[in-house]
């Protein structure tokens, strides 16, 4: 919002800081100077960078989840679920309670609507540059306990990319420590063809091996493995080698962590209506409010408001 | 009377029903009693809401507002029964829909709209029934044979009804630090969807759930309530409907569930 400045704590706020932790850096490609497209001066900006975002958690210490995975695999499609799925009505006992980036979310459900004009639904690939953090606001259905802020890191899959081949390191990626849940994304739909599974459980191991090495992430405990586009497994030609191979990732993903990783499968934007609209986000979400928080190792800095909000590049 | 007037904003999107209803709310207030709201006289600066009644009694469509920035009004009020009266100054800007959606598509305001909201005592938040914006997934209405499948690009402007309020009133809640002043949700058009039998607070938890989610899930520290108002009294489209409402055209009819124009603003009056 433009005239208008940072709004000041409330009295009972948390005197937390998170400088810097939610920065995004620059792939190779960004570094080169081939950059995506920019917002043209004075449009609505659609997500938060990293100083709105840290403003944010100082303010109302949010949950931040980070989806890691590869391009395509899905990610941005769980966030934009959650919000067209709210937009429908209280789910898993959760109802919308705000959002400081709606014209984010409704940007990225344009493609699953009628109003693009598409006869199929598509989800555009998030670049480099884009901003990244989405914000959503939940609360308990029954209005029990105070609401709940979601921070959602909607990264380029090319920096996981570079995270598994080592090419980039986790300490340039310092939201992935920030981030109090990192779901590992395992694409559903290429375990479930039998010429994909193969690159696609190498992949993800190489991604897992990157996340567990000492100070990637705040905890093992952090850390998730998410199954997008399950719907694909029940339709596979090799359900069984599809299942066994997600297993032996699960066990895998759990003996480098050194405890059980959940597993949990999503079909957020299916055809099939066996598997309606954010389906499996009920799961997600009772992870994430199971426990909404790590324990940031550093002592907080004392707060410092602020100057601006800074919610629009107008 | 009280040096301080009591500020009201009309908050909703272009041909949301807010100057049909300010007309309508206008000419209600001076029939003695409504609601226990009267006008306890003509305010001084009267031209523009003399030119709303006109069009609304001669069953004149609206024309959209083309002033720039909140159009003042200032409203001397009688609050109560008659012999237990206070005396009220009711400032209620007409604001142009236009102003609240640059404020949706660019984050925008006007400087004086957004004085105004920092200070209001109470908001009407305008939903038309009968122009909802909804956000269809394609699989519910696949694009019918005239569509060649392309895409367009996202535009902000026609973004879902629903996303466009809340929005509207997180950037308000912003403006304020998150202290609400009361809501009245003003559901306009209300004969037009009036024949469901829903209760108005119902109609908004189908047709905007999003909306009504915000506005639970803010409760107990924000007081809402949501309205069913025909300021028009029918479809006035329809000619029989037309002719029917000129019998009584200062006193339009109340639809089954609905509430009466001055309803919003006197439960947000005993609410502020």
């Amino acid at each position: 919002m433009t005239e208008s400045s940072e709004p000041a704590p409330p009295e009972d706020a948390p005197s937390a800081r998170i400088d810097d932790v939610l920065d995004t850096p620059e792939t190779g490609a960004e570094a080169a100077g081939e950059t995506g497209a920019e917002e043209p001066l004075g449009s609505r900006a659609t997500a938060l960078d990293a100083p709105e975002a840290n403003a944010l958690a100082a303010r109302r210490r949010p949950t931040v989840l980070v989806l890691a995975g590869a391009v395509g695999c899905g990610k941005t499609s769980v966030y934009a679920a959650i919000y067209e799925r709210l937009g429908r009505g209280p789910f898993g006992g959760w109802m919308f309670a705000g959002s400081r980036t709606i014209a984010g979310f409704e940007q990225r459900c344009h493609w699953w609507r009628t109003s693009s004009g598409g006869s199929e639904p598509y989800m555009e690939h998030t670049r480099a540059n884009d901003l990244p953090w989405l914000h959503i606001r939940l609360r308990d259905s029954e209005s029990r306990e105070p609401a709940r802020d979601l921070l959602l890191g909607d990264f380029d899959g090319e920096f996981f990319d570079q995270l598994a081949d080592n090419r980039m390191q986790p300490s340039e990626l310092p939201f992935l420590r920030r981030a109090d849940h990192v779901g590992l994304v395992i694409d559903g739909e290429h375990i479930a063809k039998v010429t994909a599974r193969a690159a696609e459980r190498q992949q993800t191991e190489y991604l897992l091996e990157r996340l567990l090495i000492p100070d990637a992430l705040a905890g093992t405990d952090a850390l998730s493995l998410i199954v997008t586009k399950s719907d694909c497994l029940a339709r596979s030609r090799d359900a069984e080698g599809a299942e066994s191979c997600l297993a032996e990732l699960n066990q895998r993903a759990s003996k480098l962590a050194g405890r059980p990783v959940p597993l949990l499968r999503l079909a957020v934007r299916s055809q099939d209506p066996q598997f309606p609209l954010g389906h499996g986000l009920e799961t997600l979400l009772e992870m994430l409010g199971l426990r909404p928080a790590l324990q940031i190792a550093a002592d907080p800095e004392p707060y410092e408001p602020a100057t601006a909000l800074g919610r629009f590049r107008a | 009377m009280s040096s301080q007037p009591h500020g009201v904003v009309m908050l909703g999107l272009p041909s949301s029903g807010k100057s049909t209803y300010l007309g309508g709310l206008f000419h209600s207030l001076k029939d003695s009693g409504a609601d226990g709201l009267r006008l306890q006289g003509l305010p001084d600066e009267r031209d523009y809401l003399i030119e709303l009644e006109k069009a609304w009694l001669a069953l004149e469509p609206l024309e959209r507002s083309r002033h720039h920035g909140p159009k003042h009004v200032e409203l001397p009020l009688l609050l109560g029964e008659p012999d237990d009266a206070r005396p009220l100054r009711l400032e209620i800007p007409d604001v142009v829909g236009e102003s609240y959606e640059a404020a949706w598509e660019y984050g925008q305001w006007e400087q004086s709209l957004q004085a105004l909201l920092r200070t209001a005592r109470g908001l009407l938040l305008f939903a038309r029934a009968n122009a909802v914006v909804a956000p269809e997934l394609i699989e519910i209405h696949p694009s019918k044979g005239e569509s060649s499948g392309e895409r367009s690009p996202w535009e902000p402007a026609d973004s879902p009804t629903q996303a466009k309020l809340c929005d509207l009133l997180e950037q308000v809640g912003e403006m304020r630090r998150e202290a609400f002043p009361a809501i009245a949700v003003v559901v306009s058009a209300w004969d037009s969807v009036a024949d469901l039998g829903l209760a108005p607070a119902d109609w908004l938890q189908w047709q905007l759930p999003l909306l009504a989610q915000w506005l639970t899930s803010h409760k107990p520290t924000l007081t809402q309530r949501t309205f069913g108002v025909s300021a028009q009294g029918g479809d006035l489209e329809n000619e029989q409907v037309r002719e029917q409402v000129a019998i009584h055209a200062g006193e339009r009819p109340v639809p089954l569930n609905g509430d009466k124009l001055t309803a919003p603003l006197r439960w947000l009056l005993d609410h502020a």
